[in-house]
């Protein structure tokens, strides 16, 4: 499969990527192009202009001070945050994450800023342009009337599964948005997230994720990934969850909990947060904590992936992410 | 001293530094002057009539050079099985739709444009009025009473059946002390090679074509090409580049090997064709997916009495090897145990998906899973040792088979006991805590098929020519078919070895249907034996010429002479020799002629004779290999996840010829049916490719693939070039069968269905457990 044709755009600063998607419609950023490049091929996205923001520099750091917290410029690879030290110890569970993402070689391309971005998928949607018009009838993501996921339901039902938002929920992370104006909107990342599989985020065409920022979370805090797939690289979680625990005076004084792979959108799980809060944590709690998350998920089934086993999976991997966590955090 | 001096050793494959550096020039890689770039249109329903096929838009869009369909090709059908006595209908396939389409991505229509985007929208405006029909997608639907028919001659959907009865079970049953019956099923793979299919066709004005394919069998290709044309077999030429894997796919003759020669032949152009990855997921050949229900009767001391086994398989639209998928689910159950009496009977049934052909491990996957898994169960039953029930059962060097099977050399005992022992059987079995364990599985396999399946009457089953150059070189002419797999080595090391030279005096010109001889492909792990066989002819046969010559140079005796370290000597006296590069001169000087020899290659007396598959007494191969896989896994009961930590795989291949090749044959081949035990599951959905991309295909990755030790089992078989047999296929058939016994090992579920997932692995614990 090809590319479809398209004109090339390479902006050579902050200022330049908003002018430029102000003046041209129908225009996509293109960093790794790990997830944009495959869509482009089956023709599910045939943007007239591919923004190239990749050459600029400022977008790639990665800052880590003890006062400042982590910020993460939105270029900034997977596989540079997987290997960072401040980020392999201070916000273990983004290292983690960042590192079960694909492959060594989709790390390498990958970037936060495309990661946190990724739509949901489907596979009633995420085909070649061959195969989608030779169906019957068309999605509600391809602007058609019905869901293939789950007959009659009034909405798209496609599963969000990137790996580093549950990771940076837990952690309380915030994103640096600039708008058309080049005003910068700082947010929390769980309101980045629109819950709707049709458009997850809640980007609008001419925004963009400039950074994400983490503050250094407090002393005796840990955090852990883990995320189940079928094979262990070059593979979408069929779930994962993240813990981010702060232990302090043999009680839990916060708690951070997310999941993704379950639906329309990272999933952060307040109810089993709750659990923890103000108790010591025993096995028997994080049972209870596991037990709520497994209460409030209503996982949507993928593939050859049922609903049920995926709702069993979270439990399990939200017993072991605070544990893994808890682990290191006494 | 070394017995051998080129063969036995572990030497880097000829094309090695080529493919490692991307210099191997594949299929794809064909570019001509003028060169145009086809599409093929498919169907986007399941089962329908064809009405009309309007392609007036198409021809009129700037760029397309030529627009094919039905009409522009001959009344030949084609499939895998040509040769007498097979009936018509088992070639049921027409590169373009005739009348019906089968199944979602059956060809209908091919363009040829001057590049692939102006075919692509080509293909948009070609309109195809249907007729739809009913469409069934499974063998239970294409049965019904009420079901139409899918091919016109095929009652009740049913593709073939094979069925045979050997010895009396009967008796064998009512022998019995125990009987044990069990279901199985096992899913639809895809054969997954790297390179996907590519043609390239130059059809010439003086009326041949040359075609560059990526395929096993460039023979039958040639056959196939020249009667889809309808023009002689002679006209046609096909190359077969370096191929990146074929694993029995490449055995069809997929549709773009002849519409690109239809489409060159209007165009008048050279035209390019290349699959994508997803019409590779929609529309090549299949490993068969079966349900199975077997029954195995046995005595109290575990000796196997009777066995009954009924296989169904989904055949998706089209025959392709049928009849032999069939056969072979049957036949290859007599071994590597005496069955006692066996009765099998094999139903392919017709549906509207995707065709099922021949995959690595052709019919000897499914019933080994059953066979297997079922002999665990037994053991236990009895509580005799799995691997002395394996031993007491276990057919002999020198024994013939019910099913008439001549084992000439069995490596089998000595395969277990080497796998067991690595894996550390002794210590886990058993004996290991909950969710670890440990299994084991034997197989055994054909080393190539004894049959013309294709030609009626061909000249051999494999031919090698060789010729002399005056630099003491050898250029070896061989139709084989390297695939991946490193054959041309491996022909070269036996001719070599023969001729009493290195290795890199030999040549190899391999697979070009106008220079090379008749060779029937790479199918059925034939090319050791066979190809191999030739080989070893045509390089005595050369040595023998070369000797003749030289006995007049060094006034010795013929019979006194030994060929090595590129001289002939006379033995016994070193100091008597003569280069192999002047006796090559001499012999153009004496005989004013070319020095060229052939060798051809043809199964023994007691192997073959008429094809007939429906019958079960039949000895299908010259010789057989055998093998044990041993492997340990962890389970983790909260998920269901299985991670294989080790398989040792021992495997005998008769004699290496090439040790460190055997070695990946045998990696190579596990990580494809690892990849069927656990992973693979490809998906339809009212006849719609689901998967359709490695991302959703869950093909293992080198991250997944546990520790496997290969292990070389050498037990010098009679029949095979130097005693060596296949090792290609029987290496992975013992996989799946090891992995699902030591998940039982591990947490005591016996897992029937394919692929095992975790998610069948947490279901199947609970039911255990009772429930949470």
């Amino acid at each position: 499969m090809r590319l479809p044709k398209f004109e090339y755009l390479e902006p050579k600063n902050v200022k330049e990527i908003t002018s430029l998607l102000k003046k041209n419609e129908d225009a996509i950023l293109i960093a790794g192009g790990t997830d944009i490049l495959p869509k482009m091929k089956q023709r599910i996205v045939t943007p007239k202009y591919v923004i190239n923001i990749t050459k600029i520099e400022d977008l790639k750091k990665i800052e880590f001070a003890e006062k400042k917290g982590l910020t993460l410029g939105s270029l900034a690879t997977l596989d540079n945050i997987s290997k960072s030290k401040p980020v392999i110890e201070k916000f273990t569970a983004l290292a983690q994450a960042a590192g079960r993402v694909a492959s060594p070689q989709l790390r390498n391309m990958g970037t936060i800023g495309g990661n946190i971005s990724i739509e949901s998928m489907c596979m009633y949607f995420n085909q070649s342009h061959e195969w989608r018009k030779g169906r019957p009838h068309l999605c509600f993501k391809l602007g058609g009337d019905r869901c293939f996921v789950a007959k009659g339901s009034k909405d798209c039902l496609a599963l969000f599964q990137a790996d580093t938002p549950p990771a940076l929920i837990a952690l309380g992370a915030q994103v640096t948005i600039v708008g058309a104006t080049g005003k910068e909107k700082i947010i929390n990342i769980e309101d980045f997230y629109t819950q709707k599989s049709k458009k997850v985020n809640i980007l609008k065409p001419t925004d963009f994720v400039k950074q994400i920022h983490i503050p250094t979370p407090p002393k005796g805090t840990k955090s852990c990934y883990l995320k189940m797939a079928q094979r262990a690289a070059i593979d979408y979680p069929i779930a994962g969850a993240a813990a981010c625990i702060t232990v302090s005076g043999g009680k839990c004084k916060n708690a951070g909990i997310a999941v993704t792979a379950v639906g329309s959108g990272p999933l952060r799980l307040k109810e089993a947060e709750e659990v923890l809060i103000g108790n010591s944590i025993t096995d028997e709690l994080i049972e209870k904590a596991a037990d709520a998350a497994y209460e409030k998920v209503r996982p949507m089934p993928h593939f050859n992936i049922s609903a049920w086993y995926k709702r069993k999976l979270i439990r399990v991997l939200v017993k072991r992410s605070i544990k893994q966590a808890c682990s290191k955090a006494k | 001293m070394e017995k051998y001096s080129v063969i036995g050793k572990r030497l880097p494959r000829l094309d090695s530094v080529a493919k490692v550096t991307g210099d191997a020039k594949y299929a794809g890689d064909f570019f001509l002057p003028g060169m145009l770039h086809g599409k093929i249109l498919r169907s986007t329903v399941p089962h329908a009539k064809i009405l009309n096929i309007d392609t007036s838009r198409a021809e009129k869009l700037p760029g397309v050079r030529a627009v094919a369909t039905g009409k522009d090709i001959s009344d030949i059908p084609h499939g895998f099985i040509r040769a007498a006595p097979a009936p018509f209908f088992l070639r049921d396939k027409f590169s373009l739709a005739k009348e019906k389409v089968r199944f979602i991505g059956d060809e209908i229509a091919a363009v040829a444009a001057v590049d692939e985007d102006t075919a692509m929208e080509a293909l948009d405006l070609i309109k195809v009025d249907y007729e739809e029909l009913p469409a069934y997608f499974s063998p239970q639907e294409s049965m019904a009473l009420d079901a139409v028919r899918i091919h016109d001659h095929a009652e009740s959907n049913v593709s073939v059946v094979i069925s045979f009865h050997l010895g009396n079970i009967e008796q064998g049953f009512a022998e019995s002390d125990f009987v044990f019956e069990d279901n199985y099923s096992t899913q639809y793979i895809l054969a997954s090679y790297i390179e996907p299919h590519a043609a390239v066709a130059d059809f010439s004005q003086s009326g041949n074509v040359t075609l560059w394919l990526s395929t096993q069998t460039p023979f039958y290709d040639r056959t196939n090409i020249a009667e889809t044309l309808g023009i002689p077999e002679s006209k046609v030429r096909v190359i077969k580049p370096p191929v990146g894997g074929g694993f029995g796919a490449k055995t069809e003759t997929h549709t773009l090997f002849t519409a690109s020669a239809v489409l060159s032949r209007k165009a008048g152009r050279p035209v390019k064709i290349i699959y994508s990855r997803e019409e590779e997921f929609t529309s090549t050949a299949h490993r068969h997916g079966v349900t199975v229900n077997h029954k195995i009767g046995v005595k109290k001391d575990g000796t196997i009495k009777a066995v009954d086994s009924k296989f169904f398989a989904d055949g998706g639209a089209y025959n392709s090897h049928s009849a032999i998928s069939m056969f072979i689910m049957g036949t290859l159950q007599n071994g590597p145990y005496n069955m006692g009496s066996f009765k099998y009977e094999g139903i392919r049934v017709y549906t509207n998906k995707p065709f099922a052909g021949g995959v690595r491990g052709h019919g000897a996957i499914q019933p080994r899973f059953v066979i297997e898994t079922m002999m665990d169960s037994i053991s236990e039953k009895l509580d005799i040792d799995p691997i002395e029930i394996r031993k007491m059962n276990a057919v002999k060097a020198g024994q013939t088979t019910i099913s008439k099977f001549k084992i000439r050399s069995c490596g089998h005992t000595e395969a277990l006991d080497k796998a067991v022992e690595e894996i550390g059987w002794k210590d886990k079995w058993r004996k290991l805590p909950d969710g670890k364990g440990v299994g084991l599985a034997s197989m055994f396999f054909a080393s190539g098929a004894a049959f013309s399946f294709f030609y009626d009457n061909p000249p051999s089953f494999s031919g090698v020519k060789i010729n002399a150059e005056t630099d003491g070189n050898f250029t070896l002419f061989t139709g084989t078919s390297d695939i991946g797999q490193g054959s041309e080595t491996t022909l070269a090391q036996i001719a070599a070895e023969e001729l009493g030279v290195g290795l890199n005096k030999i040549s190899v010109i391999a697979s070009d249907t106008a220079t090379t001889p008749l060779d029937m492909g790479s199918y059925s792990s034939r090319v050791t034996v066979f190809g191999g066989g030739a080989a070893k002819i045509a390089a005595y046969n050369m040595k023998m010429k070369l000797f003749d010559i030289a006995a007049d140079m060094l006034e010795a005796n013929k019979d006194d002479l030994e060929a090595k370290n590129e001289r002939i000597y006379v033995k016994g006296t070193p100091e008597k020799s003569v280069s192999i590069a002047d006796t090559v001169i001499g012999y153009y000087n004496k005989m004013k002629e070319h020095l060229t020899s052939s060798g051809d290659y043809n199964p023994p007396a007691d192997v073959g004779g008429e094809m007939r598959l429906d019958l079960g007494e039949v000895n299908i191969s010259p010789t057989f290999s055998f093998g044990t896989h041993a492997t340990e896994v962890d389970v983790d009961k909260e998920t269901g996840e299985v991670k294989v930590q080790k398989i040792a795989a021992a495997h005998d291949c008769g004699f290496a010829i090439n040790p460190m090749a055997v070695e990946g044959q045998i990696e190579g081949s596990i990580q494809m049916t690892f990849g069927q035990a656990l992973l693979e599951d490809y998906r339809m959905e009212k006849g719609w490719s689901i998967t359709n991309s490695f991302i959703d295909y869950k093909m293992a990755t080198s991250e997944d693939m546990p520790y496997i030790k290969p292990i070389i089992v050498e037990s010098i078989d009679s029949e095979g070039p130097f005693g060596a047999k296949e090792a290609s296929e029987g290496t992975n058939v013992a996989t799946i069968p090891s992995i699902a016994n030591a998940i039982y090992d591990a947490v005591g579920i016996r897992m029937k269905d394919l692929p095992i997932t975790p998610e069948k692995i947490l279901r199947a614990l609970e039911k255990k457990e009772g429930g949470k």
